[in-house]
């Protein structure tokens, strides 16, 4: 048999000391989540003499409809 | 000792093993996935294209939301997506996690929140079965989740059960006789912005471990060759 010729070990008995260890171990704190794509707001530079962007005139202004939002957690 | 209790016992073992290995470098679960982060934003998918694992079987991605959602004590979750085949990722079930790193709850989820195909239950008994933790090939995260799921195999094909039954319970006409206006009721459901869980099952890691693991001989199991872990098939 090439790859399942599986071999059985009988170790020692696990404690319920080394299993609360190890869960302890692994409680770690994780960081909190910041809110920043409802917060973060788009800073424009302008120089002097270029014409302002478009508020309600154009595509880009106009809300986008995302599939993200619609299916918030699809991959 | 019987297959399933083999299976249970092997999972374990396993599990415990990636427990200690996360807990020598102070990392758990999420943090093996926020390797590398300097801001955790919500609404944002970690990693963003997906985890691989289980033999690029299955895949999966943490977040968090800005409201919660399923649980209290959470601080986000993962989703789980396993490969239906023509390029197509069906989800498979939420695991929340607490604010330090601990599996709260499985949960199920309306098909609005994940969108795809909708999971039956053959389908899932069979991709269920198959999830694999190459510890050659598979990162940490990869193997962990692969051990939840194989942990909890005896208990997920339920929960999908739990969900087809609350989903029907939330159509609105449950006395319907047509077929067809029955599956209208149903898709509407599954559209139901109102409805973002629809089973969840509580997760004891403590208890589950100490259970399969506490007075027994522990059984590890090793392959020559491939050196792939394969847990023996319970049997459900």
């Amino acid at each position: 048999m090439k790859h399942t010729q599986a071999k059985l070990i009988f170790a020692g008995v696990i404690s319920a000391a080394a299993i609360a260890v190890a869960l302890d171990h692994n409680r770690q704190q994780l960081p909190i989540a910041e809110d920043l794509l409802a917060s973060q707001q788009a800073v424009i530079i302008i120089d002097e003499g270029e014409a302002m962007p478009a508020e309600n005139n154009d595509e880009c202004s106009k809300p986008v409809a995302s599939s993200r939002s619609a299916a918030p957690c699809s991959l | 000792m019987n297959n399933s209790n083999e299976h249970a016992t092997y999972w374990s073992l396993n599990l415990l093993d990636l427990l200690q290995q996360m807990a020598e470098k102070n990392s758990n679960a999420v943090l093996e996935v926020l390797q590398g982060i300097d801001r955790l934003e919500s609404e944002r998918r970690y990693p963003d294209a997906g985890l691989l694992f289980a033999d690029n079987q299955w895949r999966a991605f943490y977040h968090c939301h800005k409201d919660n959602l399923v649980h209290p004590d959470e601080h986000g979750h993962f989703h789980l997506f396993t490969d239906i085949g023509d390029q197509q990722w069906a989800h498979v079930a939420g695991l929340s996690i607490d604010a330090n790193g601990q599996p709260l709850q499985w949960f199920m989820v309306n098909r609005w929140v994940t969108d795809g195909p909708w999971l039956g239950h053959e389908l899932f008994l069979d991709k269920l079965n198959a999830v694999t933790a190459d510890a050659s090939n598979e990162t940490l995260l990869g193997q962990w989740l692969a051990s939840m799921l194989q942990l909890y195999n005896g208990s997920l094909p339920a929960l999908l059960k739990d969900r087809d039954k609350a989903l029907a319970l939330k159509s609105k006409d449950k006395s319907l006789h047509d077929k067809g206006l029955k599956d209208k009721e149903q898709n509407e459901a599954m559209e139901d912005r109102d409805i973002y869980t629809l089973a969840t099952l509580e997760i004891n890691l403590q208890k589950m471990l100490e259970q399969n693991l506490l007075n027994k001989p522990v059984i590890t199991q090793q392959q020559n060759q491939s050196n792939k872990k394969v847990a023996p098939r319970s049997v459900e």
